[in-house]
């Protein structure tokens, strides 16, 4: 899973906390769907991007 | 020589990974492949016994290297001999630190495992010879085995010879022609279809067999993992900032979110303020406890498992790794949740 950025892979002070925070649950959110994932080869799990509340 | 032999749950045929947590037990005489060892090595040299412990207890429990050792001892042990453990990282861990602790107590040891077993660099001075990927290469590997115990029974070093295996020193040597000549001449040879010629061989890369998929995030329990160094602040502990030689855990237990000026980052190989300013930023606590409070999330683990990966040698994150799925799975712990910086 690609994450925001090296310095705050689950984070981003660019956007406001709200906003921030609730990027954070989806990624969280995904991981959870990547875990329950059967995996069988190589497979990139975005973040999918929604318009930043 | 009066030989025990240790071995994992595995192949004393106790079980599986169910099994993988069971603590240290002696059995009398040969067990699983210390059977076809004792065919081997003939009537020279007896396996008086077989100590038998489950991987994760061996390669997650402080203690278990010295208990071992004991056992051991009162055995009546002249040689332990451990494996092979092939490719299997807990099993490599244990055979390495077992015979690594048994060599610094005067006891002579000698394990065998596969040259990318992340055990390997844990095996101090006690000399460990190479077995195959996997267990299809028992007899071969046990053949090494045999030769190399009745060599040790000489009282002899083992070398390259018999399958010793180990970081081989670097010499150095004049050569006849300069670097920008010896070149041009391995670019013109590869060119000319010899692909595999280098100076420089660089080890390849493992591949990582996916685990098979939690069935549901809603009843597992889930931890948090990271390798971005986030420790309480003023890092009581002292986490490196790099090259890190240890890992660190710490309770999380009735936390809801990870505080600036309460937690930090000491993490060398990139600027910390941002994650310092709201460290749920690395690790992401407050989200994963807001989905556990909602039930998405089963349970959180009760504690983070932390080290620093700027500038970690593959060798040790690969250990680190072993360690810590033998570590989440004792704890029962589905599925982990890791950040990287």
């Amino acid at each position: 899973m690609p994450g925001r950025g090296i310095p705050y892979p689950a984070g981003d002070p660019d956007l406001p906390p709200p906003a921030e925070q609730a990027w954070r649950r989806r990624l969280v959110q995904r991981a959870l769907e990547a875990v329950t994932t059967a995996i069988e080869r190589p497979t990139i799990f975005d973040v999918r991007e929604e318009a930043h509340a | 020589m009066r030989i025990v032999h240790y071995v994992n749950q595995f192949y004393a045929g106790l079980g599986g990974e169910e099994a993988a947590g069971s603590g240290p037990r002696v059995l009398d005489g040969t067990v699983g492949p210390g059977r076809l060892l004792a065919q081997l090595l003939g009537d020279a040299h007896q396996i008086v016994a077989t100590i038998v412990c489950g991987d994760d207890y061996a390669a997650s429990t402080d203690a278990a290297a010295a208990e071992l050792l004991e056992m051991t001892r009162d055995a009546g042990a002249e040689l332990l001999v451990a494996g092979p453990a092939f490719g299997s990282g807990r099993y490599g861990l244990a055979c390495a630190r077992l015979v690594a602790a048994a060599q610094a107590a005067g006891l002579p040891a000698l394990a065998a495992m596969h040259p990318d077993n992340p055990g390997l660099t844990e095996a101090g001075a006690a000399p460990v010879v190479a077995a195959g990927a996997t267990s299809r290469q028992m007899r071969p590997t046990l053949q090494t085995v045999a030769a190399a115990i009745e060599k040790l029974a000489t009282g002899a070093t083992l070398t390259v010879a018999d399958g010793r295996v180990a970081r081989a020193a670097r010499t150095g040597r004049l050569v006849e022609q300069r670097a920008a000549a010896r070149a041009v001449e391995l670019v013109l040879r590869r060119l000319a279809g010899e692909r595999d010629l280098t100076e420089v061989p660089i080890g390849g890369f493992d591949v990582v067999a996916p685990s098979a998929p939690v069935e549901a995030a809603a009843s597992a329990t889930i931890a948090l993992v990271t390798e971005g160094a986030v420790v309480p602040a003023g890092n009581p502990d002292r986490l490196e900032s790099a090259r890190a030689t240890r890992w660190l855990r710490y309770p999380i237990e009735g936390i809801d979110s990870l505080a600036s000026g309460e937690w930090e980052s000491v993490d060398g190989g990139f600027a910390t303020t941002a994650a310092n300013a709201d460290p749920n930023r690395v690790l992401p606590l407050d989200a994963a406890r807001t989905l556990e409070r909602e039930g998405t999330i089963g349970r959180l683990h009760n504690e983070f498992l932390v080290t620093v990966g700027n500038g970690t040698p593959v060798a040790t994150a690969r250990r680190f790794g072993v360690e810590w799925a033998a570590e989440l799975r004792k704890a029962g712990v589905q599925a982990a949740i890791l950040t990287a910086t």
